[in-house]
């Protein structure tokens, strides 16, 4: 299958600071894990992605796709899902009509709207809770509502900026599954801190640093660069932080992958 | 054509589906507009200014109908203009612009949906008010239809403030931006207009639907005008279109604004931009256009109301056909008044019937009283704001209703035709302009002002206390009031028989007031 996204030496600059230098990505169907440290640039890469921002330069294709393209930029979306890592959300609406409002902003045909609107609320387990107000959901709960409107229109192409932060164990297993099922058929691109994720649920990884991806493998891959290396408690979180180890003390060549 | 492209192109051709689509989108806005908090205080602001000035008017359409422009309009735009703006920046105070910005639907035609959502209850609360006022306008009037067109301007109105609150609150988001906007276009709207109607010119204060109180017979005898109307409905309509296509153009709704192109911000694309500038270049015209005619506005010396040359249909300046109403007085007057004025015949024949009988067969005394329109009395009397002239031969008493314009007291009304009647018999006309232009009243001799007093006395009216009608100068001397108390005192037939005898001299100014009786 082609692939669903396909980044060519993107880079993104605010004022003088450049947030995503120079990255080239390819990926199909899937779970990405996209990792990193604060400010390597996984929310812009992620907001690049979601075509809310346009990048400095390079070129992006979505869903085989030029987001500059009005037209095609449309399609894009109508096919996309994204959760912010800032989840803002209007604090009157029910759970069921926030998803509501966001299917039909996604044009999701109007006689599949009930059912897909019922259906996202459903798969985050969010029935019990289908009518009540925002405003009186916890952390959690919100970061649900909010996976439920990414996925409300089946996405092709899945983005998630931070979705466990706020959800406690037993939902972020609940999650990995979501995750991994919502995989079979879409490109999920999850950025997190939290290797242990990206262990359960992600096929493939990116490891970002300074706006670069410093390495790109399975999460196999990564946990056997942490061999020997004393820092973190797990495999992955040890490979984890070699690779970015590596890569600060490499001299950097632009966008490259280490894996 | 593969799976993909199809389900591509379908849309595309699917305007209905897309249509529908927003339609349900402005549902979800409709309920959780937050408008709604405001109908309550909205409805009591209603019940307590608006509608019971309305009921203390006169029971005629066009006098109570200005309630909902002069009355109820001010009370709306600051609800109106606090909501769209809270609407407008809640995008921005929520964040969700990148939530929303990555959704198919373009940001313009979204917050389109969010401006109809506060705008279907600014309207609906203002329909709903019409529509209660008019009833109750309805149960009490005798003649003629409620007027739609100050609705319509109205309605207009409401919508081109809330567009551009809105506009402003999308543009300029914050916690404050919804009180700022608030008062500042309600400063604009309602303190700039103000002046301008206070001013008395009738070019700036035309564009106002917060206007001045219409006499009487405004829309009685005349239809009214929908100049005014039209040019408001322009003016109003260009600056919602301006606003509406302001909030396409900016960057913060998708297009390509002050900031730069941000393109891929945008889902509408080029072709949304193009229709956002086509809109706001429509609506930039409409409303200089509303503005230029505006300036061309004159009043009309036949009906009294405002006119616009290039809107004017000269058929609305034909006189409406009525029947009129008319009954007996005592000393054999007949009055006849407008259908419309049906519930004050009574008062006016009790008011008329008194000094009939006093004045009856006397020289100049009228012989009937007759209901005309405003523009249709002596230009001496226009100017002086008088009430009614005794003209012609066979004496006629031509009166209008403006004595009951705004205060309908009783007193008042029947003292004002009284007098008028009086002076018109005992000195003559209320006055003459001068040759620079000034009013001069007629005050009469002494002996004139002594009998005009006494007569009003004897009847049971209150004289002014001034020399006549509109002598609001004149200072009466001590021994007018008393040969007017001897005068009042005198038995009804010795009064009349006197003034048969000395009338015409007593008007001729031979007669002193030693000399009167």
């Amino acid at each position: 299958m082609a692939d669903r996204i396909e980044l060519t030496s993107i880079t993104r600059s605010f004022g003088g600071n450049r947030a995503v230098d120079g990255v080239s990505l390819k990926a199909g169907p899937g779970v990405l894990g996209l990792l990193g440290p604060n400010g390597a640039g996984k929310t812009s890469l992620l907001r690049m992605l979601a075509t809310v921002l346009p990048p400095s330069s390079g070129q992006i294709r979505l869903l085989g796709r030029d987001p500059k393209n009005t037209a095609q930029r449309r399609e894009i979306r109508r096919r996309l899902g994204y959760l912010p890592q800032n989840l803002g959300y209007y604090p009157a609406f029910t759970v069921v009509e926030f998803v509501e409002y966001f299917a039909l902003l996604k044009e999701v045909p109007p006689a599949r709207v009930k059912q897909a609107v019922t259906a996202a609320v459903e798969r985050v387990d969010l029935g019990a809770k289908a009518k009540a107000k925002l405003r009186t959901l916890s952390g959690g709960m919100l970061r649900r509502v909010g996976i439920a409107q990414a996925t409300v229109n089946d996405p092709d192409l899945l983005l998630l900026d931070e979705p466990t932060a706020g959800l406690d164990p037993e939902q972020r297993v609940g999650f990995r599954a979501l995750l991994r099922d919502l995989g079979q058929a879409a490109t999920v691109v999850v950025s997190t801190h939290l290797v242990e994720d990206v262990g359960a649920a992600c096929s493939q990884v990116a490891l970002m640093d300074a706006g670069q991806i410093v390495f790109r493998g399975t999460p196999a891959q990564l946990e056997s660069h942490g061999e020997g290396h004393d820092v973190g408690d797990a495999p992955l979180e040890r490979g984890y932080s070699a690779v970015l180890q590596a890569a600060r003390s490499a001299p950097r060549n632009n966008g490259g992958v280490a894996a | 054509m593969t799976a993909a492209t199809a389900r591509e192109a379908r849309p595309a051709r699917d305007r209905s589906r897309l249509f529908r689509l927003a339609v349900r989108i402005m549902w979800v806005e409709v309920r959780h507009s937050a408008f709604v908090w405001a109908i309550p205080l909205l409805a009591v602001l209603f019940i307590y200014d608006p509608l019971r000035t309305a009921s203390g008017y006169p029971a005629l359409w066009t006098l109570r109908a200005s309630v909902v422009l002069n009355k109820f309009w001010p009370v709306c735009v600051p609800f109106a203009t606090a909501f769209a703006a809270w609407a407008g920046s809640r995008e921005s105070r929520r964040d969700v612009a990148d939530l929303l910005g990555s959704t198919a639907r373009p940001a313009w035609t979204r917050q389109l949906c969010s401006l109809a959502g506060t705008l279907a209850w600014v309207l609906a609360t203002f329909a709903a008010s019409v529509v209660v006022l008019y009833v109750r306008i309805a149960q009490a009037v005798t003649w003629g239809g409620p007027p739609i067109w100050p609705v319509v301007a109205g309605v207009v109105a409401l919508t081109a403030i809330c567009a551009l609150a809105f506009t402003l609150g999308a543009l300029f988001p914050g916690r404050f931006t919804a009180p700022i906007v608030a008062v500042g276009i309600s400063m604009l709207v309602l303190a700039a207009f103000s002046r301008a109607v206070s001013q008395g010119g009738v070019s700036v204060a035309a564009l106002s639907p917060d206007g001045i109180v219409p006499a009487n017979d405004q829309g009685v005898f005349y239809p009214v005008a929908p100049d005014v109307s039209v040019v408001q409905v322009m003016f109003f309509a260009g600056c919602a279109l301006g606003a509406i296509g302001l909030l396409g153009l900016s960057p913060r709704t998708g297009g390509a604004g002050w900031r730069g192109p941000l393109d891929l911000a945008s889902a509408g694309g080029a072709r949304l931009r193009s229709a956002a500038a086509a809109v706001f270049a429509v609506g930039i015209a409409l409303a200089v256009a509303g503005f230029g005619l505006a300036a061309t506005a004159r009043a009309s010396s036949v009906t009294g109301g405002i006119e616009v040359p290039a809107l004017h249909d000269p058929a609305s300046d034909r006189p409406i056909r009525y029947t009129p109403v008319c009954a007996d007085a005592s000393g054999g007057l007949q009055v006849c008044v407008h259908p419309a004025f049906r519930g004050y015949l009574s008062q006016t024949v009790n008011s008329l019937g008194p000094v009939i009988a006093e004045l009856s067969g006397l020289p100049g005394a009228p012989v009937r009283a007759v209901e005309i329109p405003g523009t249709a009395l002596p230009s001496i009397v226009q100017q002086v704001n008088g009430d009614g002239a005794v003209t012609g031969s066979p004496p006629l008493f031509e009166f209008t209703m403006d004595a009951i314009t705004l205060v309908p007291d009783a007193a008042q009304f029947r003292d004002g035709f009284r007098q008028d009647i009086v002076h018109a018999v005992i000195v003559g006309p209320v006055g003459r302009m001068t040759a620079g232009g000034a009013f001069q009243p007629a005050t009469g001799t002494p002996a004139q002002q002594a009998v005009e007093d006494g007569l009003l006395k004897a009847i049971g009216s209150q004289p002014y206390p001034v020399c006549g009608p509109y002598a609001l100068q004149c200072a009466q001397q001590p021994q007018v009031a008393a040969a007017a108390a001897r005068f009042a005192a005198l038995p009804a037939a010795t009064r009349h028989a006197w003034l048969a005898a000395n009338l015409a001299a007593l008007k001729a100014g031979r007669i002193t007031l030693a000399q009167t009786p």
